[in-house]
C-alpha cells in the first residue's frame, strides 16, 4: 500500500506538471497514464470522467479524486484507507501550481505595468474571452442538442436565459440562477 | 510576497469564499470566471474585475488545473502563501467531500438520483452563465466590430475543432511581445 500511494503520488504529480493550457488538456494526460499503468480499463475511467463532470469542482482534480478512491480499492484497501489514498491523488494534482504560481505570480506583480506585459494581456484577454464563450456554446449545444418545444426544453430555456440576464445585468449573482435551476431539477426534471 | 499582499483579508475568510466558489463550480475550470466576478470581486471586494481576469489570463501560462491557479494566484494576492494554500484547499474541499460519498456509494448503486436531478437543473443555468460572461468579458477586452470578430472567431475555432489552448496562448505571447518590440522600434514605449 505504501508503494502504491507512491506511485500514485509521482503519477498525479506529473500529471499537474504537464498540464498547461487548460481545456479538457489534463483528462486526455489522466487517461493515458491510468490506461498504461492498467489501473483502470477505458470504460470505468469515461464512467468516472462523466461523474467528474457532472460533479462541482474542476474536472481534473475531481478526476484524481474518483481515480484515486478507485485505484486504491481496486487493490483491496478498505474505506478510510481508500479515501487517504484519494486524498493523495487530489493534492498531488495541485502540487505544482503551488511552485508555479509562488514564482509565476509573484513575477507578474511585479511586472504587471511593463509595457510587454501589459500587451501580452491586451491580446490575452480576448482570447480568453473567446475560450469562455467556446464553454458556454459547448454546453449550450449539449443542454439543448435539438430544436423541441417541450415543457423540459422551454423551462430549461427559461432557466438559462434568467441566469444569463443576471449576468449580463450585474445586479444580483448567478447564484439565483443556479439554485432556480436545482430546484427546478428536484420539481420537473 | 507580503510586500503586494492585502493584510486585512483574514486565511479563514479566504478558505470559506473559495469554498463557496468550489460547491458551485459546474462545468469546467472556464465556468469559475462568472464566480469568482461574484465572490470575490462584487461581494467581497478583494480584487478589481480587471485583476480577476489577468489572475485567470495568467493561470493557463501556469502548469496545473486552471481552476486552482487562479484560486492560488487570488489567495498569493491575497495573503501570500498562507492565502495560497486556503485558496486552493478551499476550492477543493466540497468536491472532495462529495466526490469521496460517490466513490464510497459507488460500488452499492450505481446511481445517485437527487444529486442527479440537481446537476441536470443547474446545467441549462451554467449554459447561460458562461455564455453571459464571455459577452461581458469581450465587451471589456475589445472594442469595435474587429474586437468581437477575433472573440467570435476564436470561440468558433475551439468549438468546431477543440485544438490545444495552450497553442492559441503561446502564440499570444509571442505576438505581444513582436508587438511590443514594433512599437518600441517605433519610438513609443508605452
Amino acid at each position: 500500500m505504501i508503494r502504491l500511494v507512491g506511485t500514485i503520488f509521482c503519477s498525479f504529480f506529473k500529471i499537474g506538471l504537464f498540464t498547461l493550457g487548460g481545456g479538457l488538456a489534463i483528462v486526455s494526460l489522466v487517461q493515458q497514464e491510468m490506461l498504461a499503468r492498467g489501473w483502470l480499463t477505458n470504460a470505468e475511467f469515461l464512467d468516472i470522467l462523466g461523474i467528474a463532470q457532472m460533479t462541482p469542482g474542476p474536472i481534473g482534480v475531481n478526476t484524481a479524486t474518483f481515480v484515486g478512491y478507485r485505484v486504491a480499492a481496486l487493490q483491496g484497501a478498505g474505506v478510510w484507507a481508500a479515501l487517504a489514498v484519494s486524498l493523495v491523488a487530489t493534492l498531488s494534482v495541485t502540487l505544482p501550481s503551488v511552485l508555479g504560481v509562488h514564482f509565476g505570480g509573484g513575477w507578474f506583480n511585479r511586472n504587471r505595468e511593463r509595457p510587454v506585459v501589459r500587451r501580452v494581456f491586451a491580446i490575452l484577454r480576448p482570447l480568453v474571452a473567446g475560450f469562455v464563450t467556446a464553454a458556454g456554446v459547448t454546453l449550450t449545444l449539449e443542454v439543448f442538442p435539438h430544436l423541441a418545444f417541450g415543457v423540459r426544453e422551454c423551462v430549461n430555456a427559461g432557466v438559462f436565459a434568467i441566469t444569463a440576464m443576471l449576468v449580463l445585468t450585474k445586479r444580483f449573482s448567478p447564484l439565483w440562477g443556479l439554485l432556480l435551476g436545482a430546484v427546478v431539477g428536484i420539481v420537473l426534471l | 510576497m507580503s510586500a503586494d499582499s492585502h493584510t486585512g483579508v483574514s486565511v479563514l475568510s479566504i478558505f470559506v469564499s473559495f469554498a463557496k466558489i468550489g460547491a458551485v463550480l459546474i462545468g469546467g475550470g472556464y465556468a469559475m470566471l462568472p464566480l469568482l466576478e461574484d465572490e470575490i470581486v462584487r461581494r467581497k471586494k478583494w480584487a478589481t474585475s480587471e485583476e480577476i481576469t489577468d489572475y485567470f489570463a495568467l493561470a493557463q501560462l501556469l502548469p496545473g488545473v486552471i481552476a486552482i491557479n487562479t484560486a492560488m494566484l487570488v489567495g498569493n494576492r491575497l495573503r501570500g502563501i498562507w492565502g495560497n494554500l486556503a485558496a486552493s484547499l478551499g476550492v477543493v474541499s466540497v468536491p472532495f467531500a462529495l466526490i469521496g460519498a460517490y466513490a464510497v456509494a459507488y460500488s452499492q448503486m450505481h446511481e445517485y438520483p437527487v444529486v442527479m436531478k440537481v446537476l441536470q437543473g443547474v446545467r441549462p443555468a451554467v449554459a447561460g452563465m458562461m455564455l453571459a460572461m464571455g459577452w461581458n468579458m469581450s465587451r471589456k477586452a475589445v472594442k469595435g466590430v474587429w474586437g468581437t470578430l477575433f472573440v467570435l472567431a476564436v470561440a468558433a475555432i475551439v468549438v468546431a475543432w477543440d485544438p490545444p489552448l495552450v497553442l492559441f496562448i503561446l502564440a499570444a505571447v509571442a505576438a505581444g511581445i513582436v508587438w511590443n518590440a514594433c512599437a518600441v522600434r517605433k519610438g513609443g514605449a508605452a
